[in-house]
C-alpha cells in the first residue's frame, strides 16, 4: 500500500507538470498564440502632438534571458517617461514558438506599447512563420508625433546574401517624408557595418539613409556590446548600435526638435 | 497532402509485410512488431503512429513513430521518432488490469523539411555561428500507462492507454539559465496514446 501511495504521488507530479499538449516544438502556433502583436501595439500608442519630445527605450536580443527581460520590463514600468519600447530583433534564440511566447508574455506586462523587429535568430527553423503570424511583417513603418519609424529586416546572412535583404526597393519607397512627417528614424537588427549585413548593400543603404531628407538616425542591435555610433561617408547622420537585454542594457532615444540623443542605460 | 504521400507510402510499405507474411516464416515472424502505437500530441506530431517491440520481459520498449502536424494545427510538419521506454514497475490491479505508474522515456525527434537540418549549412554560416540542430531534438519523457489484458489468442492481445509528459534539450537549456525564475513545469508538455499489443 505504501508503494502504491508512492507511485500515486509520482504519477500526480508527472501529470500536473505540464502545460497542455504540444504537437511539435517547431509548430508555428497554438490556439493561444497571439496574432498581429505589432499592429495591436502600434494602435495602443498614446497620441503625440507634433513637435513634442519623443522618448523611446530600445534594446534587442532577449534570447532566452527571460529573467533579464522581466527586469527590463520592471525598469521601464518604474519610470514614467517612456513613450514606447522597441525590441530590436532576436526575440528568440532557436526560432521556437515557446520562446516567442515567453518573451511576449513578459513584454506584454509593459505599461507602454512595444514594437518588435525581426532578428537573425528569429529566422531559424520555423521562426519566420512564427514571427509573421504573431508579430506581423518583417518590413513595416509607423508614425508617432511628426516622426516616421521605418523598421526592416536586415538579416542578410539568413538569406545567404541573396541581394534582396534588406529590401532596397521597399526602403527607397518608404524612406520618404510625407505630410505631417518631419523626421525619419530607421530600426533594424543587424548593423550595416556588421559581417552579417549584405556587404554589397551596405553602401547602398548608408547612402540612401544619408540622402533622405529628415533622416535622423539608423538604430541597430545584434552585437551585444556597449553602445557605439558611426557616421558613414563623412556625414553627420548617426548609425547607432545599441547594447542588448542579455547584457542588462537598453538605450533611451530622445527625439526633439529634429535632433536625436542617446542615453545608454544599464539595469 | 501531396508532399506527404511518399512518406505515408514508405510507412505503409514498412508495415504491410508484418501482417501479410507474418504467419509463414519464423524469421519474418520475429520482425512482426509486438505492438502498434497511436498517439495524440506529445511533441512528435498532432497525431503519430508507430510500431514497437518489447524486450526484457516487456520491461523495455523500442519503437519507431511517424507524426504529422497539419497546417491548421501549426504545421505542416513531418516528424520521425525512435523511442525507448523503460517500465520499472507494474502493479496488478485485477485479473485483467495492469498499471505501469511511471515509465521514463527517451526519444529523438527528427523534423523533416527544408526549414530543418541536422546542422547549419557551413557555406552560409561561419564555424560555430549557431551551435544546435534544427531537425534533431532529444526528448526526455515520463509516462503512466494502464494496460487491459485481452484474450492471448486474439489479434489484439492487450490494449494500453497512456499519458506522457516530455521536454527536450533546447527547452532544458533555456530553463536551466532561468531556473531561479521559471518553474520547470513550464517546459513539460503532454501527449496521450494507445498501444495495441499484437
Amino acid at each position: 500500500m505504501k508503494k502504491i501511495t508512492a507511485y500515486l504521488s509520482i504519477c500526480f507530479i508527472t501529470l500536473i507538470s505540464c502545460n497542455g499538449v504540444e504537437f511539435s516544438p517547431n509548430q508555428k502556433f497554438r490556439d493561444e498564440t497571439p496574432q498581429n502583436v505589432n499592429k495591436t501595439q502600434i494602435e495602443k500608442l498614446k497620441p503625440k502632438n507634433a513637435g513634442e519630445r519623443i522618448r523611446i527605450a530600445v534594446s534587442g536580443d532577449t534570447q532566452r534571458k527571460y529573467r533579464e527581460a522581466a527586469l527590463f520590463v520592471d525598469q521601464i514600468n518604474a519610470r514614467n517617461d517612456i513613450d514606447f519600447v522597441i525590441l530590436n530583433g532576436d526575440i528568440s534564440d532557436f526560432g521556437q514558438l515557446l520562446e516567442f511566447e515567453g518573451v511576449y508574455n513578459i513584454y506584454s506586462k509593459l505599461k507602454v506599447p512595444f514594437i518588435s523587429i525581426v532578428g537573425n535568430h528569429d529566422l531559424v527553423a520555423n521562426g519566420p512563420s512564427v514571427f509573421r503570424r504573431m508579430f506581423g511583417d518583417f518590413n513595416f513603418t509607423f508614425k508617432y508625433g511628426d516622426v516616421k519609424f521605418v523598421c526592416f529586416d536586415s538579416n542578410s546572412r539568413e538569406y545567404n546574401f541573396n541581394g534582396l535583404v534588406p529590401d532596397m526597393n521597399w526602403l527607397s519607397a518608404n524612406l520618404k517624408l510625407e505630410a505631417d512627417v518631419k523626421n525619419i528614424v530607421a530600426f533594424s537588427h543587424i548593423p550595416p557595418d556588421d559581417a552579417d549585413f549584405d556587404p554589397k548593400l551596405r553602401p547602398v543603404y548608408e547612402q540612401l539613409a544619408i540622402n533622405t531628407p529628415g533622416f535622423l538616425a539608423s538604430v541597430h542591435a545584434h552585437q551585444h556590446s556597449p553602445d557605439r555610433t558611426y557616421r558613414p561617408n563623412g556625414s553627420n547622420i548617426p548609425f547607432i548600435i545599441t547594447n542588448a537585454i542579455v547584457n542588462k542594457a537598453y538605450t533611451v532615444l530622445d527625439i526633439y526638435n529634429g535632433k536625436i540623443e542617446t542615453y545608454p542605460t544599464t539595469f | 497532402m501531396e508532399k506527404l504521400k511518399p512518406t505515408l507510402l514508405l510507412f505503409s510499405l514498412l508495415i504491410i509485410p508484418f501482417f501479410t507474411f507474418a504467419q509463414k516464416n519464423t524469421f519474418v515472424k520475429q520482425l512482426i512488431p509486438d505492438y502498434i502505437n497511436l498517439q495524440y500530441g506529445g511533441s512528435i506530431g498532432y497525431f503519430s503512429g508507430g510500431v514497437g517491440y518489447y524486450f526484457l520481459n516487456e520491461k523495455t520498449t523500442v519503437s519507431l513513430h511517424y507524426g504529422f502536424v497539419p497546417k491548421s494545427k501549426g504545421g505542416p510538419i513531418n516528424i520521425l521518432t525512435p523511442k525507448f521506454a523503460y517500465r520499472p514497475f507494474e502493479i496488478k490491479i485485477n485479473e485483467n488490469l495492469r498499471w505501469q505508474p511511471i515509465n521514463p522515456t527517451i526519444f529523438v525527434s527528427y523534423t523533416l523539411g527544408r526549414n530543418f537540418d541536422k546542422e547549419f549549412d557551413p557555406n552560409q554560416y561561419p564555424d560555430g555561428y549557431y551551435w544546435w540542430s534544427t531537425a534533431l531534438k532529444a526528448h526526455l519523457g515520463f509516462s503512466t500507462e494502464v494496460k487491459v489484458l485481452g484474450n492471448p489468442k486474439a489479434a489484439i492481445k492487450a490494449v494500453s492507454l497512456y499519458a506522457e509528459t516530455n521536454t527536450n534539450d533546447l527547452y532544458a537549456v533555456s530553463w536551466f539559465e532561468n531556473r531561479t525564475t521559471t518553474p520547470i513545469t513550464r517546459i513539460f508538455f503532454m501527449g496521450y496514446g494507445v498501444r495495441l499489443k499484437l
